[in-house]
This record gives structure tokens, sequence and C-alpha cells, in this order.
């Protein structure tokens, strides 16, 4: 598949803080790639790299496979940190520069401002919009012109529940479309709904990357007892049911065997004359993994 | 280029310092056309209107309108610090503006407003002169018509310096104090403290070479000088001393070009989150 970005050993530096240590990652077209990391961990400071405004200490990144230009940033939609417009220009004004600069027409405006839910206040100035409505307005100006790549930096940040919802679905439909997307995040929600693959970063470090599929635990993980644990164990160990079993206060916690169903599981036990009394799904999300990894590397630091 | 100046356009026309300072300038310009033929009413003895006759009235208008370039100056400092407050440099580079762009930007946006205030200045000149001279010919009215292109680089020079401070200082505050008291303070000071010594470097100064562009026309051969026409003389002969003109004009072209160059250097360094 075509490449669309390639970032290659990328170090950035604040002083003493290293902000970005040595991240190499791979974008190919069509992919929705999180970069996944709590607050500080370098996601803004990378996107800000890929989009010119910030210089690298070492390293390179290649859009398209080519080397990066100014040229080609206006190919991409981007929305990094807080939208930064125009306070006394109106919004219809604002998006016309950015057309000029995209070398577009302005046809498209009404568009965006109608998927953006902001048609109505197109002749408002911009320092008269509320937070949310600037957000919006930033996704607006990156759907400018229907570009094929949208680079987006928190992209639900300072939305209300129903603003983020509204956000989310947008940049969804912009995936089925077949667009490419990067997108920064803190919420690991949000990630799981939107990414197709993601990168896991704390500090600077990229702790794991791969598709949002093989990163999620393909095992189920259920939590079951009954008024006779041991003969449930005896029962379960031996059964095509499990692959590994654990007692964890006074309840059994098993890994399903993959392709089993809990369903199954349940109906298994019950033939062998066993009612259970308590039967919980433990699905192992990504974000106790996220947890965990941010966990483990944490433990890795004190020791 | 064309995609820069409509961008400048769109952001200038509706930015109200914007439209205040450029009022005041027009205002300011083409006041003269009402109220220096009053003051002259006012003063029997020394009649006022020598200065508007063809070709006095090139070289007193650029000396007298020299200041106004004060407030374009002003004006660019604005419109760029502005663009640092808002961020919107950065939002222009994220969505596909070279930061080179971003200096050519606004350096096609001080020549548009020199070529303004060029002919603004001008079409004044030449009304005042048509309605004040006795005798006009193309060729008195034409002499020393040239003193509007020392004003258009005078204006350029202006407005470059103003980008210069903005840049550096990027608040807009402290860019608009540091441009008026380089401008009317400390510079004046320095060529105080240096007048009449042995080197001469005080006619160097930046801002020095650029009022020298247009400078105080030799007034009392003016008013002697009374039959019109062509004075006849050399248009040097009527400025005091400094620097010669030819040198005054390769020094304002090469100090605008240094500023130029290191205001790209600037750029392209510069931390624009």
């Amino acid at each position: 598949m075509e490449t669309i970005l390639e970032i290659q050993s990328l170090s950035k530096s604040y002083r003493s803080v290293k902000a970005v240590k040595n991240l190499s990652l791979n974008i190919r077209k069509g992919q929705a790639y999180g970069l996944l990391g709590p607050n500080g961990s370098g996601k803004t400071t990378t996107l800000s790299i890929i989009s010119g405004i910030l210089a690298q200490d070492a390293g390179q990144y290649n859009w398209f496979g080519a080397p990066n230009s100014a040229m080609q940033r206006t190919q991409i939609g981007s929305l990094i940190e807080t939208p930064h417009f125009y306070p006394y220009l109106n919004l219809e004004r604002n998006l016309k520069i950015i057309c000029e600069i995209k070398n577009q027409t302005y046809d498209d405006i009404p568009r965006v401002l109608t998927e953006t839910k902001l048609y109505d206040r197109r002749k408002s100035k911009f320092r008269t919009l509320s937070l949310g409505m600037k957000q919006r307005l930033g996704i607006a100006a990156a759907l400018l012109g229907d570009p094929d790549v949208l680079v987006l930096d928190e992209p639900t940040n300072g939305l209300d529940p129903e603003g983020i919802a509204e956000v989310r679905e947008l940049v969804i439909e912009q995936v089925k479309k077949g667009k490419t997307l990067i997108i920064a995040s803190h919420i690991l929600s949000e990630v799981e709904k939107i990414c197709s693959h993601v990168a896991i970063l704390k500090k600077g470090d990229l702790l794991a990357n791969g598709s949002v599929a093989e990163l999620l635990a393909d095992e189920e993980v259920v939590e079951v007892s009954c008024n006779d644990n041991t003969e449930l164990q005896r029962i379960l160990t031996d059964s095509p049911m499990v692959s590994k079993i654990v007692k964890e206060n006074g309840r059994l916690v098993i890994n399903l065997a993959p392709e089993k169903t809990i369903g199954e599981l349940n109906r298994y036990v019950f033939e062998h004359n066993i009612a259970l009394d308590h039967l919980v799904s433990r699905k192992k999300s990504l974000e106790a993994q996220f947890l965990e990894l941010v966990k483990d590397e944490q433990h890795e630091k004190a020791n | 280029m064309k995609k820069l100046i409509k961008i400048e356009l769109i952001k200038i026309l509706n930015y109200r310092p914007f439209q205040i300072l450029i009022i005041l300038y027009i205002v300011a310009i083409s006041l003269g056309l009402v109220i220096y033929p009053l003051i002259d009413r006012q003063i029997p003895m020394i009649s006022l209107s020598d200065l508007f006759r063809f070709p006095h009235v090139w070289t007193f208008m650029t000396w007298i309108t020299e200041p106004y370039n004060i407030v374009l100056g002003l004006m660019v400092i604005m419109i760029t610090t502005t663009e640092f407050n808002n961020h919107t440099f950065k939002t222009q580079v994220i969505f596909g503006l070279s930061r080179n762009e971003l200096i050519t930007q606004k350096l096609v946006l001080i020549v548009l407003l020199a070529i303004f205030a060029t002919l603004l200045n001008g079409i004044t000149s030449l009304l005042l002169g048509l309605t004040h001279s006795y005798k006009i010919t193309f060729a008195i009215a034409m002499e020393n018509v040239e003193m509007m292109g020392r004003y258009f680089l005078c204006s350029l020079s202006y407005m470059i310096y103003g980008l210069f401070f903005g840049l550096i200082i990027k608040n807009t505050a402290l860019s608009l104090m540091g441009y008026l008291g380089y401008r009317t303070f400390f510079e004046p000071l320095l060529f105080a403290i240096f007048l009449d010594k042995k080197f001469e470097f005080e006619w160097y100064f930046p801002m020095r070479v650029t009022t020298r562009l247009t400078p105080l026309p030799n007034l009392v051969q003016i008013f002697m000088n009374k039959m019109d026409g062509g004075s006849g003389e050399d248009i040097e002969n009527n400025f005091p001393k400094g620097l010669p003109v030819w040198l005054t004009i390769l020094l304002a072209v090469v100090y605008g070009g240094l500023i130029i160059f290191f205001s790209y250097r600037l750029m392209r360094k510069k931390r624009l989150t």
C-alpha cells in the first residue's frame, strides 16, 4: 500500500526535556492512525513537526514519498492544537484566506460550514465564537477542499458531550470515505472508536504500535464462580473452552479459548450440571493495556 | 504573488486599526489642499504659495509629508504583530504557506502601500502645483518630479523598519514604542551628540538616511527666487549639507535590502507555536 507519511528517527527537545525520542512511524493510505498518549507524551510536538511549524532536532519525515515542502501541506487538512484564526474577520473571510493559501476556489466554504454546523454563524466574527465553535471551525478549515489526508490534534478538545459525538461522527465519516487520518488523542475510547491503527506514546517514547485489533487482546477474559468452585475448576481445566485458568478472590478468572463465546461457556458448564451464580466478562480492553503499558514503564523507571 | 496580495487584502481591509490609520493618512495628506491656501491668507508678508508652485511643490510636499510615513510604519507594525498575537502566522504555515512567503506577503503589502502613498502625495502635489503656478509648461511641472521616487523609497524604508521592529519584538505595544522611540528620540539624540564631531558618521544612521531622502528645501532661496519657471539651478543646491543625494539613495537601498535579508533569516528560525 502507498505510504502517505514516513517518519524516520524524529527527535525534538525543549531545553532539557526530550519531547520526542527517535520516533519512526509509517502511515499508509487509508489508515486511521491514532497517536495515543497522556499529556506531555509528544503527540502535539510530533504533529507540529510534520505540519512544518516546528523544526526537529534530528530525523526526517516524508509526505507522499517526497521531502517536505510547503506545497505538500496544501494537500493536507490539519488542525494542530487549538485553531487560530483572525479574530476580527468573520468565519467566511477566515476560510477564504485558507482557500487562497490552498489554491482553491471559495466554492467549498458553504459545504464545510454546513457540515460543522456553523453555516448560520458564517457572518459572525471569529472572536464571538464559543470555544467549541472555534474548534469546529478548525475542523471546517481542515475539511476545506476535501483533502485525502487529515491531521487532527485532539479534535474533540473543548467540546461538550454532544459536540464530541458530532465531531467523532464527522471524523469517522471521513475515514469511511477512505481518507488517511492521523489523529492525536489522550482518550483511549476515542482512538478505539475511530482508528484502525495506533501508536502509543509516553514521554516521547514509542511504547507500542500496530493495528488496534492486534493491540486489543483477542482472548476474552471471564470471571466465574458457583457454589463449588473446585468442581468447576476441575471440569473447566479439561475442557476445550479454556486456555488459562486462575483463582482470584474466591472466583475463577479464565481466558476463553479462541473462537469460544461466553454463551458457549455457560452452556458447557450447565451441561455438566453446574449452575453459575457469577459470570462477568473482563474483556481486556485497549484501555487496560494502555494503562498497563504506561504503568510498566513507570515500574521500570522506578527500578 | 497574486495569491499573497489577495490574502493580505482580505486581512487588512477588515482590520479596524488599518482602516483608522489609512483614513488618518489620507486626510493628513489631502488636507494640505485645503489648509495651505488658508494659511497663506493669514500671513501677508511672505507668500507661502511660492512653495506650491512648480517645481518647488514637489520638494516642499515630499519634505513636509515625510513624517506622515510614521503612520504607515506603525500600521505595518500592527499588521505584523497581530499575526503573532493571534498565532495566525502558524495557521498559515500549517495550511501551506512557506515561512518565506510569510515575509513576502508583508513586503508585497508594503510595496502596495508605498505605491498608494506616493500616488496620493503625487496627485495632491500636482493639484497644488496646478492651482498655484502662474505659468505652467510641461517642462516646469515635471522638474523635480523625481522627488516622488525618493518619497516612494522613503515610505518603503519607514515600513520595512516597522516590519523589522514587529518581527523582533512581536509584542504590539512594545514594538510601537520601540519604533517611535527610535525614530523620534534615540536616533535624533545620537545625531545631536555626534553632530559636528570629526567623523561625520551621524549622517549614516538609518533613520537619518530615510528622512534625508526628502530633505528640507532651501526655503530662503525659494522665496527669493520669485520668478516662476525653472530655478535653473541644480536641485541639490536647494538642500542643506549632508551626504550627496546619490549616496543617501544608495544607503537607503542597502539598509532596506539588509533588513529584508535579516527578516527572511529571522522568520526561518522563529518558533511559531
